[in-house]
């Protein structure tokens, strides 16, 4: 840790040596914030608190009322929605995090907060506080404020945390929250921990030492990562942070106050993000807040038409628009000199269209931070970037910063040439069908550079329905020249839907001087409309097309009508004829036939002198004669109700017994014959 | 064709004659008790021929009864004819075991049908 702390005190060193201008070259920020995106930020917390605590959290919720209160609007009417999740968060039930936010929903929207805190929650806040992961530390030591003082030995084991875990150098730490957001809880919590320390204790020099270190991330240029600039605002928040962070800071200079400025404004577009917007906007009222926070410098309009720049009476004049980082008209500008316009892409003092350094006017109407400057009637249209300095107080700061200004030029068409296959069109009028061919010509003259390309428009009539065609440019060179667009109406018909009829062919041309990869973002350009010129009209047949049918999928999934939303035949069911069957009179009697021959069986055996005056072999004929009779009877319970497990289960003893009585009877029949033969 | 058929009533008589004189009881009730079991299958075809085999498993259990339970009969009465010298000696120790052989066949046979019958 000692060798730690003394390389970053060399390169803190080294930083300081270093002229700022050595970074790179300057950060321009022409932008700032709007009302565009402060209604973004009330959007984006009130959709946060109206989709409720099922699809939001309370941390979600509780940067949503941070944004609102910033804004001065009222979020009352969120609060029986998220009343009763702030008390579920209190409880503990949730986590740290969500005791902590509880509190914080239940402020801000005025619930019921309870005196103590529940035993879970005291118990989570005691593990948090004496535990060594820093997201526990973080949230223990905001809860405890709120409830009380978090002990001062916190401040030692933080900063030991912060250092040892690399935050500084930015490697991994381990048993901590991810990377990135690391340094803004830290930041936060030291910032909060050194203002409860007292003056000259060591836990305030520890908590210093530790932000000092945290500062170090800010960026110095605007290669760093965006998220470093939201370090500003919990790195001033309290007095002693900001008293802790101020020689950093000052070592950093105008070029990290501007670097700052310029990822503070790239994240203000949030997507949704609540606890996003939240940190962009706090750390711009931190980065506003200081005497020497950047101004915003754009023209307004930022592209403006040579023709208005040479007749605006009595000299040309831009308007130069000079904002605070919050969008507001600084109070503390004394002065605005344009001191050079350049062509865009040369270097700072390479070359200078105007003869002398210009001095801005402020407006007429005060409050809306809008200086004109004149003297720019012999510009002629391109794009240039312009060195503004800027005197604010009593002259004797002044800054300089870049604007970039956009002059456009007039461009007129000549030589407008129509023809259907070759042939010219005369009147204005033609027509055409779906096998031939459109052709337009025509010339771009003005003292401007040369589009890249022109438009060609037929709109139908009937319907409005536009088609563009684009006008490719012939030859090449600065200037602009012949552009030509043909459309072969046998590929075109389906872009063009097979509307038959009549329309209307026009060519637009544009306006400004751009090309491709302008620096500025595109939103906040105004330009003039483009040239829009009607060449004629042109009447087309169309035929209409079969219609297509598509089918679901290329091939069956499982059945055949996965392919088609036509419905399919309809299927009947086709049942075989039932069997003949006998009546039941044949029936009766066929069963009675298969009876008779019993009866014929009996009358043989009495005519045979077949007896059964007795039964034969004893007591155990009789039984053998039983058990038959039994087996048959079991048969037929088989076939009538039982399983052929339990018909089994039941026949094998009986089928031993039954040979058992069997064999008696058997014995007993030989006995009587042996008997006679002794 | 006189001659024919007297010659047809000749030998039927002879045969009924030596049937009487030779077979002895216990035969006579057997080949009662095939006759029996020939005329019931013969029964069920008429039945199946004159109004079909539906239920055609029933026909099968039916038949299979009968032709097997005829078969069973035969095989009994050839334990139990005579059939020349030095088979008297062995009759009366096997006729017992033939006897129980019959029974414990007809058991399978009658579970066999009574299962196939439905």
């Amino acid at each position: 840790m000692v060798v730690r702390r003394a390389a970053t005190a060399v390169l803190l060193a080294a930083a300081a040596a270093v002229p700022p201008a050595a970074f790179g070259s300057p950060v321009r920020i022409n932008e700032h914030l709007t009302a565009a995106d402060l209604d973004s930020w009330r959007k984006t917390a009130q959709d946060t608190l109206q989709a409720g605590p099922e699809l939001r959290s309370l941390s979600d919720a509780d940067h949503a009322l941070r944004i609102l209160t910033n804004l001065d609007a009222g979020a009352e009417e969120f609060g029986h929605i998220w009343c009763g999740a702030a008390a579920v968060g209190m409880h503990g039930g949730q986590g740290l995090s969500s005791i902590y936010h509880g509190i914080q929903v239940a402020e801000a929207l005025g619930c019921g907060i309870p005196d103590s805190l529940s035993t879970v929650a005291r118990d989570l806040v005691a593990q948090g506080l004496y535990g060594t992961k820093l997201e526990g530390l973080y949230y223990a030591a905001l809860v405890s404020q709120k409830k009380g003082s978090p002990p001062l030995d916190l401040v030692k084991r933080v900063a030991v945390l912060v250092e040892s875990s690399g935050l500084v150098a930015g490697d991994d730490t381990p048993d901590s929250l991810p990377t990135q957001d690391n340094a803004y809880p830290a930041a936060e919590l030291l910032a909060l921990l050194a203002e409860l320390a007292p003056a000259d204790s060591a836990a305030r020099a520890d908590a210093a030492h530790a932000l000092a270190n945290i500062a170090s991330l800010l960026p110095s240029s605007a290669a760093t990562a965006a998220s470093d600039a939201l370090l500003l605002h919990p790195l001033t928040s309290t007095p002693a942070a900001a008293a802790a962070t101020a020689p950093a800071l000052e070592r950093g200079g105008a070029a990290l106050l501007r670097a700052a400025a310029a990822q503070l404004l790239s994240l203000r577009r949030c997507g949704g993000d609540a606890a996003a917007a939240w940190r962009v906007h706090a750390a711009l009222r931190a980065l506003a807040a200081r005497a020497d926070a950047p101004l915003a410098v754009a023209f307004a309009p930022p592209s403006v038409s040579a023709g208005a720049l040479r007749s605006g009476g009595g000299g040309a004049a831009a308007g130069l628009s000079v904002r605070t980082l919050l969008g507001a008209e600084p109070s503390d500008v004394a002065g605005i000199v344009v001191r050079s316009l350049r062509p865009h892409g040369t270097k700072a003092g390479e070359e200078n269209l105007l003869g002398g350094p210009v001095v801005a006017a402020a407006a007429a109407a005060s409050g809306t931070g809008v200086w004109t400057a004149k003297g720019l009637e012999s510009v002629a249209p391109g794009r240039y970037i312009a060195e503004v300095s800027i005197a604010r107080g009593d002259g004797a700061q002044e800054e300089t910063v870049s604007a970039p200004l956009v002059v456009t030029g007039a461009a007129s068409v000549a030589a407008v040439r129509f023809a259907v296959n070759g042939e010219d069109v005369r009147g204005g009028r033609a027509k055409a069908g779906a096998r031939d061919r459109l052709s337009v010509a025509f010339a771009l003259e003005g003292d401007v550079a040369a589009p890249q390309q022109c438009s060609v428009r037929l709109r139908h009539a009937a319907s409005g329905l536009s088609t563009y065609y684009s006008a490719q440019r012939s030859g090449g060179g600065a200037r602009p020249g012949e552009y030509a667009a043909t459309v072969d109406l046998s590929k075109e018909a389906a872009q063009l839907q097979h509307r038959s009829g009549d329309y209307d062919l026009a060519l637009l041309a544009p306006w400004a001087v751009l090309s491709v990869g302008w620096p500025m973002p595109i939103g906040d350009m105004v330009l003039p409309a483009g040239v829009e010129v009607p060449v004629g009209a042109v009447h087309m047949e169309f035929e209409q097309p079969k219609p297509q049918e598509w089918p679901l999928y290329v091939r069956t999934l499982l059945h055949e009508s996965d392919v088609t939303l036509v419905a399919l035949p309809e299927k009947h069911h086709t049942f075989r004829e039932p069997d003949r069957r006998a009546p039941a009179p044949l029936g009766i009697l066929f069963a009675a036939l298969v009876c008779a021959p019993l009866a014929l069986f009996v009358l043989a055996l009495r005519r045979l002198g077949v007896r059964p005056e007795r039964p034969s072999g004893g007591v155990w004929g009789v039984a053998y004669q039983a058990c038959i009779g039994a087996v048959l009877a079991l048969f037929v319970l088989y076939w009538a109700s039982l399983t052929m497990v339990v018909a089994l289960q039941a026949l094998l003893p009986l089928v031993a017994v039954t040979a058992f009585v069997g064999r008696k009877a058997l014995v007993g029949l030989d006995a009587p014959r042996e008997s006679p033969q002794e | 064709m006189t001659s024919a058929g007297s010659s047809v009533s000749d030998i039927w008589s002879k045969l009924q004659s030596h049937y009487w004189q030779t077979t002895t009881q216990q035969l006579r009730v057997l080949d009662s008790f095939l006759a029996f079991t020939a005329l019931t299958g013969v029964a069920q075809v008429v039945y199946c021929g004159l109004v079909g085999s539906f239920p055609f498993n029933s026909f099968l259990a039916g038949i299979m009864c009968s032709v097997g339970v005829f078969v069973l009969t035969v095989s009994l009465r050839l334990h139990l004819a005579p059939s020349g010298d030095g088979v008297a000696a062995l009759r009366r120790d096997s006729v017992k075991n033939a006897f129980a052989e019959y029974v414990f066949c007809n058991m399978i046979l009658f579970l066999a049908v009574m299962n196939f019958m439905g």
